[in-house]
């Protein structure tokens, strides 16, 4: 084609194909720049927390953490006989289950598994405990073991009482700290606005019960 | 660039290129492209040629391919290690019970072993992330992988105290988990959830570990398949699975069905 060229009385009419298509190669070129950088920066998308952020961690671990509390205060209603005990119970099983609901459609609509993952694994940042906290069957800060569980069925009356109430405060202590790092460090607001609630709720409720552990006679367990 | 481009600048121009006077790198490059043509007609191509413009393309290309393969990476790894769909696990076998199944008192005949679904006890297996040291009532189990729990059973003839141990991780403190020996398992280990069960020889396959974290409580184990979603996930999402009676004396295979602990209505619906 470029044969041409010498002939025709303008020379320029070599060179315009060329450049028509070097303009059309930048033209495209620029195009799929900009697709390509709005994908890198990851402008426009609706970023859902990933399995291993602190949403989905906290929603998985508080989940997890809520359904023993709510285990163990199922278990009031067929053994003790105590108004005020008996009270407390049905409001930590009604709260917590329905806490655990929340967070457990939160992982459902991010799409990241219900359950799994190391347990608090995602306390990252400054948690002087982290290394101790995955130990113990996989066991988070507060709960009670399979042991204590069974030894808490058996028992019935006052006794049954103290037990659960020392059982019951050690699970909200342990509780308050996975709370309170996401109060920190979670970026989702409804995320962070139900372990403030956590929290708040949780420190009074553990007052609560400590008097009313003091009334029947009980010691508190050790603070997880 | 607008001057190289003037009509009437290509004859003259390559002139004076040719006598001395212009660039010798473009009278050179034109020279290397080995086009057998005369003097003239090389000289007058090389001054054509916009070579800005080919820079710049060249730059946009290379910039953009470069910008483009980080995305494709960076979008890769945030969906590494995320399952979407129970098939990317291999070996995964699939039933289709319906929701809806019958609570029955009696001894079922299930037709996969360990079962995976169909008719079952109105009163299901504590699945708390309870560990159970004895082979439990199998139609007491199924009624937890109603509820999304999944099950580990074992062969206790062929699996060691330590694979024990490490299949009791997977379970132990984690909710809507449960995991039992099962006599006459037909492999070393299998994992079961509602209408899905993998079978493994060993303690260490990592599948049970994805399985177990996948399919726990999870209504949408095929990802966008809404359809098969719906046919194949644990009916009951947010049923309980406690029943404290049951982890303190469990039924064990074999045992008639003994009221234990709290039941619910059988989701039969009204279907016709």
């Amino acid at each position: 084609m470029q044969t041409d060229a010498p002939v025709t009385a303008d020379g320029g009419s070599g060179g315009r194909p060329l450049r028509i298509a070097l303009m059309a190669v930048i033209a495209v070129g620029l195009v799929l720049l900009g697709g390509g950088l709005a994908v890198a920066l990851g402008i426009g998308r609706t970023d859902t927390p990933g399995a291993d952020s602190v949403e989905a961690g906290f929603a998985r671990d508080m989940s997890r953490h809520h359904l023993q509390g709510v285990e163990m205060a199922n278990m009031v209603a067929d053994r003790s006989e105590d108004p005020e005990v008996r009270q407390i119970a049905f409001d930590i099983s009604a709260t917590q289950t329905g806490q655990a609901g929340r967070m457990q459609g939160w992982l459902a609509l991010w799409g990241v598994p219900q359950s799994g993952g190391d347990t608090m694994a995602w306390m990252t940042e400054g948690g002087s405990h982290d290394h101790g906290m995955t130990m113990d069957g996989g066991l988070m800060p507060g709960m009670a073991t399979e042991d204590e569980l069974a030894n808490l069925r058996e028992l019935r009356g006052t006794a049954f009482d103290v037990e659960f109430l020392r059982l019951m405060i050690r699970h909200h202590q342990g509780g308050f700290e996975m709370a309170e790092y996401t109060v920190e460090h979670a970026d989702v607001p409804a995320v962070r606005d139900l372990a403030q609630a956590i929290a708040k709720a949780q420190s009074a409720e553990t007052r609560t019960m400590a008097t009313m552990l003091t009334a029947r006679g009980g010691t508190p367990l050790p603070a997880p | 660039m607008a001057k190289d481009r003037k009509p009437d600048d290509a004859r003259p121009s390559g002139g004076a290129t040719r006598s001395g006077g212009g660039n010798p790198n473009r009278a050179r490059t034109g020279g290397k492209s080995g086009r057998t043509r005369p003097p003239t007609q090389v000289v007058a191509n090389a001054h054509k040629r916009p070579w800005g413009l080919i820079a710049g393309a060249v730059a946009v290309v290379v910039f953009a391919a470069a910008v483009i393969g980080y995305a494709v990476v960076q979008v890769n790894e945030a969906n590494a290690n995320k399952l979407a769909s129970i098939e990317e696990i291999s070996g995964v076998e699939a039933a289709d019970y319906a929701a809806g199944q019958d609570h029955v008192t009696t001894e079922v005949d299930y037709e996969q072993s360990p079962p995976v679904g169909g008719p079952h006890d109105g009163n299901w297996a504590d699945c708390t992330g309870t560990v159970y040291d004895v082979d439990i009532r199998h139609e007491n189990a199924v009624h937890g992988l109603e509820h999304g729990a999944v099950w580990i059973t074992y062969n206790p003839d062929e699996v060691s105290d330590a694979d024990i141990d490490t299949l009791a991780e997977l379970v132990d403190g984690e909710s809507y988990r449960m995991m039992s020996p099962y006599v006459g398992l037909d492999s070393p280990i299998s994992v079961q959830a509602w209408n899905h069960q993998l079978k493994v020889d060993s303690a260490d396959d990592e599948r049970i570990e994805q399985f177990a974290d996948f399919m726990t409580t999870n209504r949408s184990p095929y990802g966008d398949d809404t359809e098969r979603n719906e046919a194949l996930a644990y009916p009951e999402p947010s049923a309980s699975c406690e029943n404290p009676a049951f982890a303190a004396e469990p039924l064990v295979e074999g045992d008639a069905s003994t009221p234990i602990g709290p039941s619910d209505m059988a989701t039969t619906e009204d279907q016709g």
